[in-house]
């Protein structure tokens, strides 16, 4: 699950081994492990869940044979809108999202929509039928499909070109994926065994850590969340955008673009790395230019900040040129958004099939695999060199 | 066995190890618990442990320390190829992944091995529950010899493998595509239902553990759809007959194989003691099991030692992979060509619909080539093992003293030195390393058991799982389940479970104070 940037990490890590041994720092992470799980991991599950209801009530007045282009614009928005929790969650993908298996449920890329289109040719169109479906005909993108189309040559299908099955089938699907939010909420939240009432909330793993936890330590804590954000960090730099992007303009690979047919990849991408922001700074929607980071915080920024303050802002500083590169891979040359919205911007798809594009990805890249390094060969290690309180 | 040792343990508990243990206490006459030399050990996988991803989630998906760029490289891209998920053949735009089925158990190898660690039992209580998407555990399932007779391995019974239910193969397929079976979208060859039985076990202190095991079920079989099991009639599916055994599997850690591989075969077969000649009550058999790699080299007699899978019924970790790949996703392979229900009613069928898809592509190869499954294996092989936790805890160091008391590193063999690894990767090579097991057959028990054979491993044996890393898998799988089928939700339940050749250990675990019980626990934790 964790990819490093081979040439970076093993400079980075000869350089830090030439550094003189580092000294034991007490730190009580009781303060980061509590604000994280209940304030930035589980607030972001109650935000899907809360968002998810409200897609559901969007893809409702879809009606068959009623929908009117309004409507579908406000479903689309609020698809949009639904994205942004979920996409802020990945910095943190461990746990009941995994264990019951929510996430392919939820995200799986890429779609079977042969199946799918066959399944509502069939008339399986019910709740009950998208329960017994698998996972590449529902989720985020069945959604995204239904609502805006192939993307192809436009992300915004007219209501007209949808079937009656697939507004029957996009309201049944969405029903199901609220189902699932809500899933994902109760565990964090009430109960992450299902099947045990006594589980307890997940977010108490992480803030009670010791011998009834699955965390055993402090220590495990931190490791997981620094972890979590090596891993996102990775896997947007080094899957999401260069995967597609591809060695050259003559092997870009599209299809492995998430979110293409509503050109909302690159705001992915964008709160992929806010989710990082989040944990790093114990801040929700953490927003440099906007909001101060406190070494009293309890983001990581504070477990950082305990040993090296310098390396604390370097790493903060870090994240936030990964931000920034991403969002100007859409070519307006404003960093601070990257909605799809002015003549002079364009998709994710377009910027890898463009020279210029290409080398906005390509700095997009290298930032992001410059915070991953400084997490994975900076901050991780420190965790070795800390006196925890437990 | 009772519990003999109780001065030990007060003694261990009030004067600490060094005093009583450890071989330095020399001149008592009372019982003695020595901590074993393992207890020491910190890297259980050499170099290849990070010890900055070894007590999180990330415990088992962590590539080796030790690995050069080139390796960490193609460690990372077999990384992306294991979470990929496989769609049906011929979704436009997605040619390097389509194949999957048309009948499969999962659609990725992740989906099975959740995070590189074990898989989530289904959730279900005492009725039955239909298995649905993204499930952990398949069933394997074969016809058995009714004489009961021992395998004798021969070209014409392939070795003792497993002989598949006519109709069905040697797993069921519960899910298929959407036109697998136009009765039944999106199902296989049949539905799986399961459900849950209880028992109690009580110590002698009254302390009491619920055991729960599960009971698997096939209805809505492909070659007579709708049926279900009955006690009040005779069934009529090929899949329900009473000669056919069904062996539930979960989804086990994937970790740590590539060190697994490079144990020297001597080093295993020094341990086999088929007939208990050293009378310690622990046999320890050799799974020698069908070659496909030596088959397809030709070699007059295809048959290796076993050392991956439940039973020991793979040989090589590319061997496992090629044949997951086949067999739970469906997606054909250089080594195993033709699709898992090849030659069946049901395939037939489908192909007579969907005559394109047939396992081969427009270039004539398969639908994964020769790079894919070299891919996944380097990735399973160079996955890093966790380092141990709280190995100076006292709990953790007495505990480690029962596990050898109790005679559990009998068949859990703690350390080995590996040899050059036959795919020669320099990382896996020449390493000290601690993984718990011996790889080799032993009976469990009734309880355990299957009945169904698998090469030269009974209905009653099971391969010995290695321990390394256990007691991170609730860290990296709340819900994870252990023992083949996932029926144990904690290592106390799963050394309950211990039966057979294990029974004494398990009976010696039963007679300890609850102080000692959850000392051996602690040491299987720390691993």
């Amino acid at each position: 699950m964790k990819m490093l940037s081979v040439l970076c990490a093993a400079l980075l890590a000869m350089l830090s081994a030439q550094e003189a041994p580092a000294q034991t720092v007490p730190f009580n992470a009781a303060g980061v492990s509590v604000k994280v799980a209940n304030r930035i991991i589980t607030q972001t599950y109650r935000n899907l869940n809360t968002q998810a209801g409200r897609l559901l009530a969007a893809v409702n007045a879809l009606r068959v044979g009623g929908a009117t282009e309004a409507e579908l614009d406000a479903a689309q928005a609020q698809w949009r809108v639904t994205r942004v929790p979920w996409e802020t969650s990945e910095g943190f993908l461990f746990g009941p999202v995994d264990a019951q298996g929510i996430d392919p449920l939820i995200d799986t890329w890429p779609l079977s929509t042969q199946d799918l289109q066959q399944f509502l040719a069939a008339g399986f169109t019910s709740t009950a039928a998208v329960l017994q479906a698998p996972e590449n005909v529902q989720g985020f993108h069945t959604i995204e499909f239904l609502l805006f189309g192939d993307g192809v040559p436009t992300n915004d299908q007219p209501v007209a070109a949808i079937s009656p099955q697939e507004l029957a089938y996009v309201i049944s699907t969405t029903a199901v994926f609220k189902q699932r939010t809500q899933l994902l909420e109760t565990a964090w939240t009430t109960r992450f065994d299902p099947s045990n009432p006594a589980s307890g909330p997940y977010a108490r793993q992480l803030t009670i850590p010791g011998p009834t936890s699955v965390y055993g330590s402090q220590a495990a804590v931190i490791e997981e969340l620094v972890n979590g954000l090596i891993t996102i960090l990775d896997e947007v730099g080094n899957g999401k955008i260069a995967a597609p992007l591809g060695a050259n303009i003559n092997s870009t690979d599209e299809s492995l673009e998430e979110s293409q047919f509503s050109y909302n990849s690159l705001t992915d991408f964008h709160n992929n790395v806010q989710s990082v922001l989040n944990v790093y700074s114990g801040q929700l929607g953490f927003k440099p230019r906007d909001n101060a980071i406190s070494p009293t915080g309890n983001g990581l920024y504070t477990f950082v900040f305990a040993h090296n303050a310098l390396l604390a802002n370097q790493v903060l500083a870090a994240i936030v040129a990964a931000y920034d590169a991403i969002g100007l891979i859409d070519g307006d040359g404003n960093s601070n958004t990257t909605a799809i919205v002015r003549p002079n911007q364009i998709t994710f798809r377009q910027a890898i099939n463009d020279p210029g594009g290409r080398i906005r990805c390509q700095t997009a890249i290298t930032a992001l695999q410059t915070a991953q390094n400084l997490l994975a060969t900076r901050v991780l290690p420190l965790i070795a060199n800390t006196d925890f309180a437990l | 066995m009772p519990w003999a040792a109780p001065f030990a343990v007060a003694c261990l508990a009030a004067a600490g190890l060094a005093a009583c243990g450890g071989g330095n206490g020399g001149g008592q006459s009372q019982p003695e618990l020595s901590v074993p030399a393992y207890a020491n050990a910190t890297k259980l996988g050499g170099d290849t442990t990070d010890v900055n991803a070894s007590r999180s989630s990330f415990g088992f998906s962590t590539p080796a320390a030790n690995l050069d760029t080139v390796g960490l490289a193609r460690h990372l891209e077999g990384d992306a190829a294991f979470e990929q998920a496989f769609v049906p053949f011929g979704e436009p735009g997605q040619e390097g992944v389509d194949g999957l089925g048309p009948v499969f158990n999962n659609s990725s190898c992740n989906a099975c091995h959740q995070r590189d660690g074990r898989g989530t039992p289904p959730a279900a209580g005492e009725t039955f529950t239909r298995l649905g998407q993204n499930e952990s555990l398949l069933l394997a399932i074969s016809i058995e010899d009714s004489s009961g007779a021992q395998c004798e391995a021969a070209f014409n019974n392939g070795y003792c493998v497993p002989q598949p239910v006519p109709g069905f193969g040697r797993q069921v397929f519960q899910r298929g595509v959407f036109d697998a079976r136009p009765d039944s979208p999106f199902t296989g060859a049949a539905d799986v239902f399961v459900r849950y039985e209880s028992s109690i076990v009580t110590y002698a202190d009254g302390a009491m553990v619920t055991l729960r095991k599960p009971v698997l079920q096939v209805r809505n079989p492909y070659d007579n759809p709708g049926e279900a099991p009955s006690a009040l009639q005779l069934p009529v599916s090929r899949v329900l007959q009473p000669d056919v055994r069904m062996s539930p599997r979960i989804g086990p850690p994937v970790f740590g194989l590539g060190l697994l591989e490079a144990i020297p075969e001597d080093d295993l077969l020094a341990a086999v003691d088929p007939d208990d000649a050293d009378s310690d009550g622990i046999s320890g058999r050799a799974n020698f099991v069908f070659d496909p790699l030596k088959a397809a080299a030709g070699n007059p007699r295809p048959v290796s030692l076993g050392r991956f899978g439940l039973k020991a019924n793979n040989v090589t970790v590319f061997d496992q992979v090629s044949t997951a790949l086949v067999n739970d996703i469906g997606i054909t392979n250089p080594l195993f060509p033709t699709e898992n229900i090849s030659g069946t009613p049901l395939h037939d069928a489908y192909l007579a619909r969907n005559p394109d898809d047939n396992g081969i592509g427009a270039d004539g190869q398969s639908e994964a080539p020769l790079a894919s499954p070299k891919l996944l294996s380097f990735y399973a092989q160079t996955l890093h093992v966790p380092a141990r936790r709280n190995v100076d805890d006292a709990d953790v160091r007495r505990g480690s003293a029962h596990f050898e008391a109790a005679g559990c590193s009998g068949c859990h063999t703690p350390r080995y030195v590996t040899a050059r690894h036959p795919d020669a990767i320099p990382s896996l090579s020449n390493q000290e390393i601690y993984p718990f097991t011996d790889l080799l057959l032993h009976d469990m028990g009734a309880g355990l058991a299957d009945d169904r054979r698998d090469f030269q491993a009974t209905g009653r044996e099971w391969r010995t799982r290695p321990l390394w890393g256990i007691g991170l898998t609730h860290t990296v799988n709340p819900l994870a389940g252990f023992l083949h089928d996932g029926r144990a939700r904690t290592l106390e339940e799963a050394v309950l479970w211990h039966g057979g050749e294990a029974r004494a250990a398990r009976e010696y675990f039963r007679n300890l104070p609850q102080s000692e019980r959850a000392a051996l626990l602690a040491f299987l934790s720390s691993l």
